[in-house]
């Protein structure tokens, strides 16, 4: 079935990781060819992955996704394999297309296994070119997507839940891989805090609150930070960024319903700064209105309780801090022109319960 | 209708200009609220939740970018945080923004200014101002200190203070500011000397030492004059006080105001140039100057007070081992020269000598020194008494604290030019002194005269009733043949019984040559002559020759006081040879038994104590042996200390002493030691 020229049986003569090693280098002319991609997913899957599909059918494993029969060892191998080839020397655009050629949108749970550890060695290494391709996976695959969460939530259990201490290549990872560090902001922010994921608000670890709000401080630009355009090969279509902003400024807003830590405090200072200081030149992402309605809902659920159990929302002491900080939120993205259709979210902030400071920014707004 | 129309348009404009104005009110009043509950809001945070503080006044700055209040509270939050470079730039901000009308702004401003003026010695507070300061703009930097000097009002001082403060950290601002700071400072100095003498010396001249600015000469005179005091006072007042460093001081402010005033500029200052230097400078400026100018009025002054701090100085126990006080020296008298009075006495007799002012003798190793000061500073004050300074000079002198050296000065100066009237006068003023030094002085002053006095005497009981500890020596020098002169005198033990013990010899040496002198004056003269055995030959040669020439010769005193070799042999001599000549003639050696008191603890003289007569006779050989074991017995005292034996012998026989100056005994109580 093989054929000659495609380079499978000089492959086969290698054992197991030199073959992956020798086939990733393989990849690089193979994916550069338009036409040679099945040929290129047929090696990544036989050489480096050891799967072999359930009918023995190599060709459809693409899509189906073969079964695996890497032991831990070969596992631990090829990561090490692949940390050493993302580590050499070697362009950009050909490490993201090999990236994304490994670990697609749809992956087999063993290959995202993988891919998390691989992910958490990278961070714990400090393995810049490698997180820069992860970066340009996540906003490929979308940050909210099951994969990138997987990964977000891989590293939090791996550097939050199981250690004792933030370790030190998570702080400093702003300053190795901005746009991974970005991208798994905006992924981690999902996690947390979101009714929509089991519809109670459920607060980060205390640790990643600190790490994040660490970040945030001491780099204020980087919830802007990938803004450089992905380098992605010929072709290939970027997606859009998406900021973190929105998702974080859920939880500080949110946060006064379930916890009252000072943390939130310094965080939403945090963000208030990123939010004066990218005045919207049109180059940065912008805060759509859309983003920040998910708060209104919340609140709007909470207020309804509220309601409910006979409680004023104005006298409520969670209520006024969540309003607290929406609106002052609210006042400086309006300042620094940062939210698209505006208009709309300060028609919806009006059916809010009355809060003083919410109230003094919405007159501001409506005047102009 | 063209005046109706009119009214009516100013009517509506009236309108709506009030209108306006309503409506611009209210909405200003709503602003204030809401920007006011955002500061409140802050405010209630600020303690126990600084970024929730800190989120409400980022949100007040976007919603009302020019109120004070907002801006003042995000400083405020910065400088609770101790972000001194966040709080910096609020500062500046506010500072710009809202120049002088808010209290607030003022108490930081005072804070700030407050800590930089003692940076060494700073509370942690005080710390961050002075941190916050640094990052600063220049140009807010040097605004603050605009604003705060025209905002000080009344305060004088601390208008002063920020114009130091300005002056230090924009030195170029001293160029054109410095005058209004001078006449500040002499304002100030009007209510309290002191604080701003000190402002003046320590922290204004050396901001504008190297580029004076052009002053008003009265002031720039007023100046110098109050910086002048200041050092003096440091000089007078503290005794750690390193005076070369205040003189080197003192000097360089007067280069300083010079410059300020366009003088001729004088010399610097160096402890090793010789004052002679400095006096030359001023006679060559002086030749160059219109009478009574200012420049050598100044010069002459402070080289004056250069002199005569010199001087001071080293007449007291700072720069000597000992004290030293100005007296009169003696001159030898000679039977040839008569009984002339020792002022005007002159080889040639001429009066032009007369006027010539004395010279200094040579009696200890600062002599030379001490005198050289004293001409100095005379000369500089002869020339400042001169009609053409002598009213301002007077008036320099009484603004500068001078009292107590210049008292000392003037009666020194008194008593060189033999101004015995004068120096009895400025006597009165040495409130200081101790009673030694008086009654040296007082002897001094009578010995001057030429003969000695009762008071003079009296001095000497006195001087010899407390001497000092210091042992000292003898001097060379204090009784010189020809002119008379001044001695620079060691308040020593020895120097001044020499001093005391001169004093009497001089006396009583001339009443030798009066006919049927006593045995007791030549007995006494021996005793007092002892002290300085080399000294006075031919005098004692005189004493021997008379009594050689007597039949028979009472030596009272000779077992309690006389112990000198030289003198016991010449006796034993006079004695053996008139035995040999076999002449009628008795040497006795016997106390009166009443006067002498104090020898009668030595051995000598409880074993002469009842009198006896030896004669060369031969009669009585017991006798002859007697005499000889007495001069043995004295000869074995010789190496008792000679000057406390003069000493103790002029104390307990003082009523014979008074007795052979004076021709009768005074009363006793005159001679009672006060």
């Amino acid at each position: 079935m093989a054929s000659v020229g495609d380079g499978k049986v000089s492959l086969r003569k290698f054992e197991y990781p030199m073959c992956a090693v020798e086939a990733l280098t393989r990849l690089e002319t193979l994916i550069a060819s338009r036409n040679k991609q099945n040929l290129a997913m047929q090696i990544i899957s036989e050489f480096i992955f050891l799967e072999r599909a359930k009918d023995g059918d190599v060709r459809k494993m693409q899509t189906v996704g073969g079964i695996s029969q890497m032991n831990i060892y070969q596992e631990f191998q090829l990561i090490l394999a692949l940390i050493d080839y993302f580590s050499r020397p070697g362009r950009d655009d050909t490490r993201n297309a090999i990236f994304l050629s490994l670990f697609g949108s749809h992956l087999t749970p063993q290959r995202s296994r993988l891919l998390s550890r691989l992910i958490s060695t990278a961070v714990s290494g400090s393995v810049a070119p490698l997180l820069s391709s992860a970066g340009t996976w996540m906003q490929q695959v979308g940050c909210k997507t099951q994969p990138s969460l997987e990964v977000a939530q891989n590293i939090v259990s791996d550097f939050i839940s199981f250690s004792r201490k933030t370790p030190e290549q998570l702080r400093h990872l702003p300053l190795v891989g901005p746009h991974f560090a970005a991208n798994f902001m905006v992924a981690v922010a999902d996690l947390y805090l979101n009714e929509k994921r089991g519809g109670v608000l459920t607060p980060p670890p205390d640790a990643l609150l600190d790490v994040i709000t660490e970040w945030t401080t001491e780099n204020p630009q980087l919830c802007q930070a990938p803004q450089q355009p992905l380098v992605l090969p010929a072709g290939a279509i970027a997606m859009p960024f998406t900021t973190p902003l929105a998702g974080l400024l859920r939880w500080v807003v949110l946060a006064p319903l379930v916890s009252n830590r000072q943390a939130y405090s310094n965080l939403h200072l945090s963000l208030l700064h990123t939010l004066l200081k990218t005045v919207n030149n049109g180059e940065s992402t912008p805060l759509h209105a859309q983003d920040l309605m998910q708060i209104v809902t919340s609140l709007q659920k909470y207020c309804a309780h509220l309601v409910e159990t006979k409680v004023a929302p104005e006298e409520d002491a969670a209520y006024i801090k969540c309003m607290e900080r929406f609106a002052q939120a609210v006042q400086i993205a309006l300042s620094s022109n940062y939210i698209t259709n505006h208009i709309q979210l300060l028609c919806v902030l009006e059916t809010l319960p009355h809060h003083a400071l919410m109230k003094i920014v919405l007159a501001a707004h409506k005047k102009l | 209708m063209p005046s109706q129309f009119s009214i009516f348009a100013v009517c509506t404009s009236l309108i709506t200009g009030v209108c306006k104005f309503s409506f611009v009110a209210i909405t200003m009043t709503s602003v204030d609220e809401n920007e006011m509950y955002m500061v409140r809001q802050a405010q209630s945070l600020r303690k126990t939740d600084p970024s929730s503080a800190k989120a409400w006044i980022l949100t007040a700055k976007t919603l009302y970018p020019n109120a004070f209040n907002v801006q003042y509270e995000a400083y405020l939050l910065e400088r609770d945080a101790k972000n001194s470079e966040m709080a910096a730039q609020y500062f500046s901000l506010i500072a710009t923004n809202f120049t002088n009308q808010h209290a607030e702004l003022w108490q930081e401003v005072n804070a700030l200014t407050s800590a930089l003026r003692n940076e060494t010695e700073n509370t942690p507070e005080q710390e961050f101002y002075v941190k916050m300061y640094k990052h600063l703009t220049p140009e807010v930097q040097h605004s603050i200190f605009v604003h705060t000097i025209s905002n000080c009002g009344d305060n004088l001082q601390q208008c002063i203070h920020s114009y130091i403060l300005m002056f230090n950290k924009f030195p170029k601002t001293a160029v054109t500011q410095a005058p209004r700071l001078l006449e500040m400072l002499a304002e100030g100095m009007k209510a309290d000397p002191d604080v701003y003498q000190r402002m003046l010396v320590e922290e204004v001249l050396p901001l504008i030492q190297n580029k004076p600015p052009e002053l008003n000469p009265v002031l720039a005179c007023r100046l110098y004059t109050n910086s002048l005091e200041y050092y003096l006072r440091q000089i007078m007042d503290d005794e750690k006080c390193d005076t070369t460093e205040a003189w080197k001081n003192i000097f360089k402010v007067l280069m300083l105001c010079g410059q300020m005033m366009g003088w001729e500029p004088f010399l610097p200052f160096s402890k090793q140039v010789n004052q002679n230097v400095y006096w030359d400078k001023l006679v060559k400026i002086l030749r160059g100057s219109p009478a009574g100018s200012s420049q050598v009025l100044f010069y002459a002054t402070t080289l004056f007070i250069y002199s005569l701090h010199g001087y001071i100085r080293k007449l007291r126990i700072e720069d000597a081992e000992v004290s030293h006080v100005l007296v009169e020296g003696f001159i030898e008298w000679t039977p040839e020269g008569g009984e002339v009075q020792s002022m005007d006495w002159t080889p040639e007799g001429a009066e032009v000598q007369s006027m010539e002012p004395p010279k200094f003798s040579a009696t200890t190793a600062i002599s030379q020194e001490l005198s050289e000061a004293f001409l100095h500073a005379a000369r500089c004050w002869q020339l400042l008494n001169t009609e053409q300074f002598q009213r301002n000079f007077s008036q320099l002198m009484l603004a500068l604290p001078l009292a107590p050296w210049i008292s000392r000065f003037l009666f020194d100066l008194a008593i060189y030019f033999g101004h015995r009237d004068e120096a009895n006068k400025l006597m009165a003023d040495m409130t200081t002194q101790s009673t030694l030094v008086q009654s040296l002085q007082i002897l001094s002053l009578n010995l001057m005269q030429g003969s000695m006095t009762l008071q003079g005497f009296q001095c000497i009981l006195k001087i010899l009733a407390e001497l000092p500890a210091t042992s000292g020596q003898l001097l060379e020098n204090i009784s010189l043949k020809s002119h008379r002169h001044m001695i620079f005198l060691p308040l020593t033990k020895i120097a001044l019984i020499q001093y005391c013990t001169r004093a009497i010899t001089s006396r009583l040496s001339r009443m030798l040559f009066e006919p049927n002198c006593s045995d007791r004056l030549l007995g006494d003269l021996l005793a007092l002559l002892q002290l300085n055995p080399d000294k006075d030959i031919l005098l004692k040669q005189h004493i021997f020759n008379l009594i050689t020439q007597r039949k028979s010769f009472n030596l009272h005193i000779l077992s309690n006081y006389i112990i000198a070799t030289d003198i016991i042999e010449e006796l034993a001599y006079i004695w053996n040879t008139q035995q040999q000549d076999d002449v009628n003639f008795e040497l006795t050696g016997s106390p009166t038994g009443s006067g002498a008191s104090g020898g009668a603890n030595t051995p000598a003289a409880a074993a002469a104590a009842q009198p006896r007569r030896i004669g060369t006779r031969g009669a009585d050989k017991g006798a002859r042996d007697e005499f000889k074991s007495l001069i043995r017995q004295q000869i074995a005292r010789c190496n008792e200390h000679v000057p406390t034996l003069v000493a103790n012998f002029i104390t307990q026989e003082h009523l014979t002493l008074v007795q052979h100056i004076f021709g009768m005994a005074p009363p006793v109580e005159t001679i009672v030691i006060k």
